[in-house]
This record gives C-alpha cells, structure tokens and sequence, in this order.
C-alpha cells in the first residue's frame, strides 16, 4: 500500500482515504476529492481511483468529517469519517475512509428514486439492445431515395444500412486509417407506444472490438433521441471530458492543474490513442488550457484525418486570434467528414459562426458556416458521439395544441400556470409516421437530384414513375428548382478527392463522403 | 432611456436617472396621445423634447465617465416582456416576465454584493400594460435609486431596436476586464435546431421575426471586456422548427482581437425545447430560485475571506437542485428543470458575494429507494432545528439546511417492513447527498407494530 500526501496547513490531523469496487471505466483516473469539516467548510484534493492505494487529506481538527467525490454523471460517493482528538500510538490523529463505488449512491440530477438503486454507470444506464430494438419497418425494403444511396453508394468503407448485427460492428472498423466511420440506422423503435420510424447517423472511431453503445436518451433536446458512446479508452482523459460535458468546469480546471504540458511526443503518442486525446484536448480547450497542448499546427498535423483535430486546431487559431488559419482548420475540418464527438460539432458549428461574424462579406465562411449548421441542426448534442436525426421524427413533425378556453378568454394561456404554445412530441401515430415519411421522400428526392449523377437520377426518375402517382412526378419535375432552405441529409460514398466544381457540398476525402442537401 | 442606475453619480440637473427615465416616457405617451392640431400638442412637444434631450445628455456623460474610469463593476441589464405585439405576432401576453424583470432589478439594487466588483450600473427594459409598467421599487430600492419612496418609475419598451441600444450601451460599460456582466431576460422564447431565441416585445415566430439568438449573441462577446458574463434566460425554449435556419440575429459581434479569458455561461428556466412555469402576478419559478441561490443558496464550498462565493459551476449545482425541490413545492404536476451551459470557463467566474448563513441542498432519500413510499423524512440540522417532510412519497426529498452536522432520520407507520432508520453526515454548500440506509425490521415489529 502505498501513501500520497496532499499537504494542506501541516497540521497533525489528517484522513486517509482509499477506494473499493472501482469501475473500469474509471481505474486509475485522477478526480477531485472533496474533505468536509465539522463547520462546513470544505478542502479540496485529487486523487487516482487505484484500489488499494491511500491518499492523506489533512483537517483543521478533530470530529466528524465528509469524504466525497461528485462524478461526471453527477453521481455523489460519500463517506463519514471521524479524526479522532487523541493521539494513536504513533502520535498521530488519523481518520480513516473508504470511498466505495460498489455502494448505491444518489444520482445528482436524476429525477426518479429508482435511479439510485442501480449499480454505478456514467450515466443513466437504459442500455438498448439496437438489435432487438429496432426492427425492419413493415414494408421490409422500403424504397426510400436515401437508403437506396445509402445502400448502392458504398465506398472504401463499410455502410451498414439494416439491422445491423453486433458482428458488423467489430468488423466495420478499419484501424488501418483514423478515419471516422459512419454507421447508418434505419427501422421502427418499438421499446415503447407506438412503432416510430428512426432513422439516424452515428459517426464512431473505427476501433476494431470497441463496441457502440446506444442508449435511449430520456433527456432528448435535439436529434434523434438516442446516446452515441464508445468504450472508454483512457478512463483519465474520459473523466476529464465528461467533467466538461457536464457543465462541470471547476473540475476539469483542478485536474488540469496537476496536469503537464503536452508535447509534440506526447501527440505521437497519442496516436495509438485518439480518442482519449481528442477528450483530454476538448477538455482543455473548454477551460482555456489549450496553451497545455502543442500548436495547433502540430495538431492539425497529427490528426490530419480526425474531423475533430482540424476543430480542435481551429479553436485554437480562434483563441489566440489568427482568424484566417482557423477558417482553414474548420474548412479542413468539413472536408474529413462529421467530428467524432458531438462537442466537436457543436465548436465547429460556433466557431464557424463567429468567424461569419467576423468576415461577414465573405461567401466561402458563409457556406461553411451554413454547412456545419445544418449538420448541428439534426444533432442530439447529449450524444457523446456524434448523432444526427435522419428520421422524419426529425422534420417538423409539430402540432400546435389549441390554448385552454380560459385562456382564451383570459388572455393567458393557462389559469395557473404560464406559459405557452404546446407542440406534440409524442411518438408518431402510424398515420404521423406515413405522412412523415412521405415528406421524407420529398426531401430525399431533392437530395438525390443533387447527389446522384444523370444515370442514377434516370434509375430514380424510373422508380418514381412506376412506383408512384402523377403528383410524385410533378415533385420529380420540380427536383432542384425549389427555394434552398435546410437538411442535411448524409451519407454518401464516394472516393476521391473533393471537387472544386462540386457546389453541393461534398465532404469527402478518401473515405466516405457526406454531402449536404441544399433543399 | 432605460439607464435607472449608475454609479457613476451622473444626474440631469439635479433629477436622479430613474426620474429622467420616467419624465421622458410620460412626455412621450402625452404626445403621442394628443392628436395633430390640438392646442396642446406644441407644448407636450417641447416637453418630449426637452426630456429626451436631457436624456441624451445624461447618457453620454455617464458613457464618457465610464471610458475616464477604470473601476471593476458589474453591469447589469434587466428585460422584461409581458405585452407583446399580438396583432402581428400572436404571441401571448403573459405578465410573470414583468414581476421577474421587477424581482431581479430590486435584488440587483437592494441584495447585490460583490467585494471587488460592485455593482456599476442597471437598465432596465419593460413591456407592459400600462399598470403593470408603473414600476414602485421597494423602500431599498428607491434610495438607491434616489427617487421618493412610492414613485413610479416608467422606463423604455423592450422592443428590439430598445433591446439592441441598451446592450451596446452595457457592453461598452463594462469596459475593462475584471468587470462583471449580467444580462436578465424573461418573457417569450424558443428554440430550433440546436438554438435559442428570446423574443421581444415586437418579435414574432410565425414569420420569424426581430428573434435575438443567444449562442451566437454570446460568442459574439468573446473578446469583450467581461471577465465574467452571465444570461440569466427565463422563458420557454420550446421546439420551433421553422422553415429557415437561423431565425434570429445576434446582438453582438466580436472584434478581431484575440480572445479574453473569461467565464461566459447561460442559465435558464428551461432546456432546449422545455416550458419555463410560474404563477401568474408573481415572478416565475426560476427566476424565484435565480435569486434565492444569489442571496443565499447558491455558495461555492470555499469562502473567500468571510464571504460565501457564488460561482458559475456553484450557481448551476444549486440550480440543478432547486428546480425539483420547487416541483415537489409546487405541487402542479409540472417538472421543472432549470438549464447551464458554460460557454467558456477560462476564468473562476464569481457572480457575487454574500455574508449570510448559506443555505445547502440536501437530496434525500432512503436505500432500498422503495422505503421511500413510506417513510417519514426528517433532517436535524445543526442548530437542532428538524425539518420534516410533510408526508411520505415515494420520490426522493429536495430540502434546505445550514451547512454542517445534520442527521436524517426515516421512520415508518407501524407495521413496517423496515425499521426506524438514521444517518448523519456533515453538509457543505451548495449542495449534498444524503442517503438513510435502512435494516429490515425485527419480525416482531413487522407483525404487531410493538417495539421490542
């Protein structure tokens, strides 16, 4: 066993602490340790969760103290301890505690009970087996113009666009490049009410044997109402990343303290690893400590395929003022495909933004600006890694509930309580869903009149007419000549380097290709 | 004008800024509601515009004195919308946002501390109906503001020209790095794609129309001088997919200097594509627990000589626990989840001060979870004071205590699968856990309900 002091005030009165039933996920991570005496008052420490090894945390006195941890999640780890007012036979004042991650602790935000009585995860644990699921929409190969690139288009990579089977998971991976990949989801949600159509994007590292996890997101913002995450590499920079994730930046700013600067080494290093170092670097990034990290240059070149390293160098460029490198880090940044994490699209879509704001003449930053957002747009930023909504679930489906009659006559919307216009955010009726999914088509026509080359768009022209009614001609007719408003709608494979003469938007570079949808 | 409150001293002619304000509001609804050619109008024109030339003048010496000095300050603007353009905009009248923007201001006038940036200045924004826009400040408040106890103080629409004007003016006063800026909003809002929107007095959704978009707004501030910056946002951000992107404009944008150090953050009374509650004539909810936390509940776990701190990441623990602890209060069958979202967090971002006993959120609850249905909570605190829930319920308990020792107990109607349980832990602002872990109880008991 082995003791590490934190020296406070030096004096003889101290509390030794040591860890049990530490998680994987967080073995061996440094966090942020809170001492609570008698009177409240609260001294702060770090530690690393290695079972077996003790921390000294020094008090001002004897009496009944607090041990506690808050995690990422907001999850407490509390324990009591009391420094006793005599002397052990070494002369010392020792208090000893055992913060133990096997004990059932309350969830600091969560609003059920039940929530506590489950064992310790990072976050609310409703684990969903994608496989069981989601299931194939009834009509079993629905000819919707989107999964008909999705399935035709393949690229260098592997596009799964069914069910998608563990398996494929594993094997999707190519770790021969860090390059993103994209996993496409298509069918209906049945865990719970009505069947609902789900349709969404996940972009995930290409580790071979790191599984996806999805899960139901019960705090759904924005996006399809799933959560990204993969497995935790580095449970250090993990912890350091979701601190910041979670509006925690206190935290991170502690841990960052006893953190040295990284080198360029440290980047090569960090090769083996990026996904932990796309964390630690956004964790920095989001406190300021960017200085802690090589230049942006070194960055960029690093991670010269990762979305998320030419964002990360773009923030960096923003911070210290060279505008004009960070339009050229984020232009880089879109032409690699969609950042890993959710936290990188969300820097990408502000920094593009405030760059427009900056140049606000400048078309090249307007389109990029433009680009990013629509990506934002059908993001569940809760993600971990990035989500983006293709469902229809995710194209306006609202419905304006009438005000209450007292309101009406009140002039308030509510008797009681204030305010205001409801929209429906309850899962599709199957009749929703078809209308749905008929806009769906819609817009995945205009999609297709900018993504297909003139053979494919004939094949669909041909599709459409045999499948579908005069008014589906006449949308066909239309394809391209409408307004441009909004949508991503991804994916595409393609190989080859961008197009200078492509003006819808292509992304692609080597790999799979994203293009956006000006529809 | 909608300066009420400077510290810079400035006046014109002897008239505090709150009366300038008033003066020139009045003057301008005398005039607009005296018709062309009535033998009035002439003089109630001279009198707008002598009010609005005073004004003008008033507003630009306190403009030039904040260039001269350089004293590290909080700015503060307050807006509040309750009367909205409904011919044109449907939007709904509502009247919590003006109780909210009045509740903050008096507590910015009459409770704001801070030790190194005390308050600098305050504009204040109103729509209203014409009762409701007659703001009588509070006894504190109208010495502060200079002004006899029980006047009225009118200040200008929060239209979005008004908006506009007054922040500029706020941004440039908080000139120098180490002040403070706080920006309150309550009224309309919305939220598409991943963005929120307030809505003034002449905003509208449906077409979208003079929106201000907060993310934008904010990241346009990114090398202005604040060292601290905080949007205080009470109002719905419920989910308006429109047909356009962006549906609002920013109010400001950055220069090209490099980036300042600062701590940017938005709280608000709603997540993305929630509804902000409140009773109506009262302040809403969350602006009810905003200054709650300000005051008292919302410290840091460290003083800073012998006062308690609110920070950032304080204030958003504090809040995170005051939304259900207020649900559970309010009993409406409404869940209020108040929002945070740190921007940039360069800087340990201190929003105030305060010397009072702190208060500390307590969550507690039973282990197993399921005792909790029937358990009677009670929490002892320090002072030996308990504090007992009102009846079991089978969600955990939010509740308020001093910092310190503190033992919650669990006790049960007789016969109870579980016996009496008790922990005790010491508490630590802003807020603490604390979990009953409870035994089963002796046969015995269970049958008979008898203590052994």
């Amino acid at each position: 066993v082995s003791t590490k002091t934190i020296p406070k005030n030096g004096t003889p009165y101290s509390v030794l602490v040591d860890v049990a039933h530490v998680p994987p996920e967080l073995a061996s991570a440094a966090v942020p340790v809170e001492l609570v005496q008698p009177d409240g008052q609260v001294q702060f420490g770090q530690m690393k969760l290695i079972e077996g090894e003790l921390i000294r945390l020094e008090a001002e006195g004897p009496g009944s103290h607090v041990v506690r941890l808050e995690l990422p999640s907001g999850a407490w780890i509390v324990t009591s301890v009391v420094v006793p007012p005599t002397p052990d036979t070494n002369g010392q004042y020792i208090g000893r505690a055992r913060l133990d991650f096997g004990s059932p602790q309350p969830s600091f935000l969560g609003a059920g009970a039940s929530a506590a009585s489950r064992p310790f995860t990072f976050a609310d644990d409703m684990s969903l087996d994608f496989v069981a699921a989601f299931v194939p929409l009834l009509d079993p190969d629905p000819p919707w113009p989107i999964s008909h690139v999705l399935r035709d288009r393949r690229s260098d990579q592997r596009l799964p666009v069914r069910r998608l089977p563990s398996a494929d998971l594993e094997s999707a991976a190519d770790v021969t490049r860090w390059e993103t990949t994209f996993y496409a989801f298509r069918g209906v949600e049945r865990s719970s009410g009505p069947l609902s159509p789900v349709e969404m994007l996940i972009v995930a590292p290409p580790l071979r044997g790191r599984p996806l996890t999805i899960r139901k997101d019960p705090r759904r913002l924005n996006g399809p109402p799933y959560l990204a995450s993969t497995a935790v590499t580095d449970p250090s920079a993990h912890v350091l990343f979701s601190y910041l994730r979670a509006s925690l930046p206190d935290r991170v700013r502690m841990l960052a303290e006893n953190m040295p600067p990284r080198t360029t080494r440290d980047l090569e290093h960090a090769l083996a690893d990026p996904i932990a170092a796309m964390q630690e670097a956004y964790a920095l990034l989001g406190i300021g400590r960017d200085r802690q990290l090589p230049s942006a240059l070194e960055f960029r070149r690093t991670f010269d395929l990762l979305p998320d390293g030419a964002v990360i160098a773009g923030w960096h460029d923003i911070r210290a003022g060279h505008y004009d490198r960070a339009v050229a880090a984020f232009d880089t940044a879109l032409a690699r495909g969609i950042p890993m994490f959710s936290e990188g699209l969300h820097l990408l879509s502000r920094g593009c933004a405030y760059l427009l704001g900056l140049f606000e003449e400048d078309q090249a930053i307007a389109r990029l600006s433009a680009r990013a957002y629509r990506l934002l747009a059908f993001a569940n930023l809760n993600s971990e890694l990035t989500c983006l909504g293709l469902s229809p679930m995710n194209l306006s489906i609202e419905a304006a509930a009438p005000p209450e009659a007292d309101a009406v006559s009140s002039g308030r919307l509510s008797s009681s309580l204030e305010p205001t216009p409801l929209y429906a955010r309850d899962p599709l009726t199957p009749a929703q869903g078809q209308s749905a999914r008929r806009r769906l088509v819609d817009v995945g026509l205009r999609f297709v009149s900018t993504a297909l080359d003139d053979d494919e768009r004939d094949r669909l022209a041909d599709w459409v007419a045999s499948q579908e009614t005069n008014q589906r001609r006449r949308e066909l007719q239309k394809v391209g000549a409408g307004p441009v408003h909004r949508l991503a709608v991804p994916v595409e494979g393609r190989l080859g380097p961008r197009s200078a003469s492509d003006q819808s938007g292509a992304l692609g570079h080597r790999g799979v290709a994203a293009r956006l949808l000006r529809y | 004008m909608s300066l009420i409150w400077s510290s810079s001293g400035i006046n014109g002619e002897g008239l505090s800024l709150a009366t300038l304000a008033t003066v020139r509001v009045e003057a301008e609804e005398a005039l607009n509601a005296t018709p062309a050619g009535h033998p009035q109008r002439l003089e109630r024109l001279l009198q707008c515009d002598k009010a609005r030339d005073r004004c003008d003048e008033a507003s630009r010496q306190d403009h030039d004195w904040w260039a001269q000095h350089h004293h590290a300050r909080t700015h503060a603007i307050v807006i509040g919308v309750g009367k909205y353009d409904t011919c044109s905009s449907q939007m709904q009248n509502v009247t919590t946002s003006v109780h909210g923007a009045y509740a903050f201001v008096e507590y910015l006038l009459g409770d704001f501390h801070h030790a190194t940036r005390p308050l600098g200045s305050v504009e204040l924004l109103i729509s209203s109906n014409d009762e409701l826009s007659r703001w009588k400040p509070s006894e504190s408040a109208a010495n502060r503001l200079n002004i006899p106890q029980g006047t009225a103080v009118r200040v200008e629409r929060a239209t979005y020209r008004n908006i506009e004007d007054a922040f500029n003016r706020w941004v440039k006063r908080a000139n120098d790095h180490g002040d403070g800026a706080l920006f309150y909003f309550s009224g309309h809002g919305a939220a598409s794609y991943n963005r929120s929107y307030v809505i003034p007095e002449d905003g509208a959704l449906e077409p979208p129309r003079n929106l201000i978009e907060l993310e934008t707004t904010i990241d346009g501030l990114r090398n202005s001088a604040p060292e601290v910056l905080c949007f205080f946002i009470d109002s719905c951000r419920e989910k308006h997919n429109a047909d356009s992107d962006v549906l609002g404009a920013r109010l400001a944008y950055a220069g090209k200097d490099p980036n300042r150090n600062r701590e940017a953050s938005l709280f608000a009374g709603s997540a993305i594509g929630g509804q902000a509650y409140g009773l109506p004539d009262e302040a809403p909810f969350f602006t009810q627990e905003l200054i709650a936390c300000l005051k008292r509940r919302g410290a840091g776990a460290n003083k800073w000589r012998n006062l308690w701190e609110v920070t950032t990441s304080s204030l958003r623990s504090a809040l995170g626990y005051a939304g259900p602890r207020r649900s559970a209060c309010e009993d409406q069958g409404v869940s209020l989840a108040f929002s945070a979202h740190i921007f940039d967090s360069t800087e340990t971002g201190v929003i105030c001060h305060f010397v009072a006993q702190p208060e500390v959120f307590v969550k507690v609850q039973c282990e197993p979870v399921d005792a909790l249905a029937t358990a009677w909570l009670s929490v002892t605190d320090s002072a030996g004071e308990t504090h007992a829930r009102g009846h079991p319920q089978s969600t955990v308990w939010h509740t308020l205590v001093p910092p310190g020792p503190c033992t919650g107990v669990a006790e049960f109607d007789a016969p109870s699968e579980y016996a009496r349980g008790e922990e005790t832990t010491v508490l630590a602002p802003p807020c603490a856990p604390l979990v009953i872990n409870l035994q089963p109880a002796s046969s015995e008991v269970a049958e008979t309900g008898a203590l052994p």
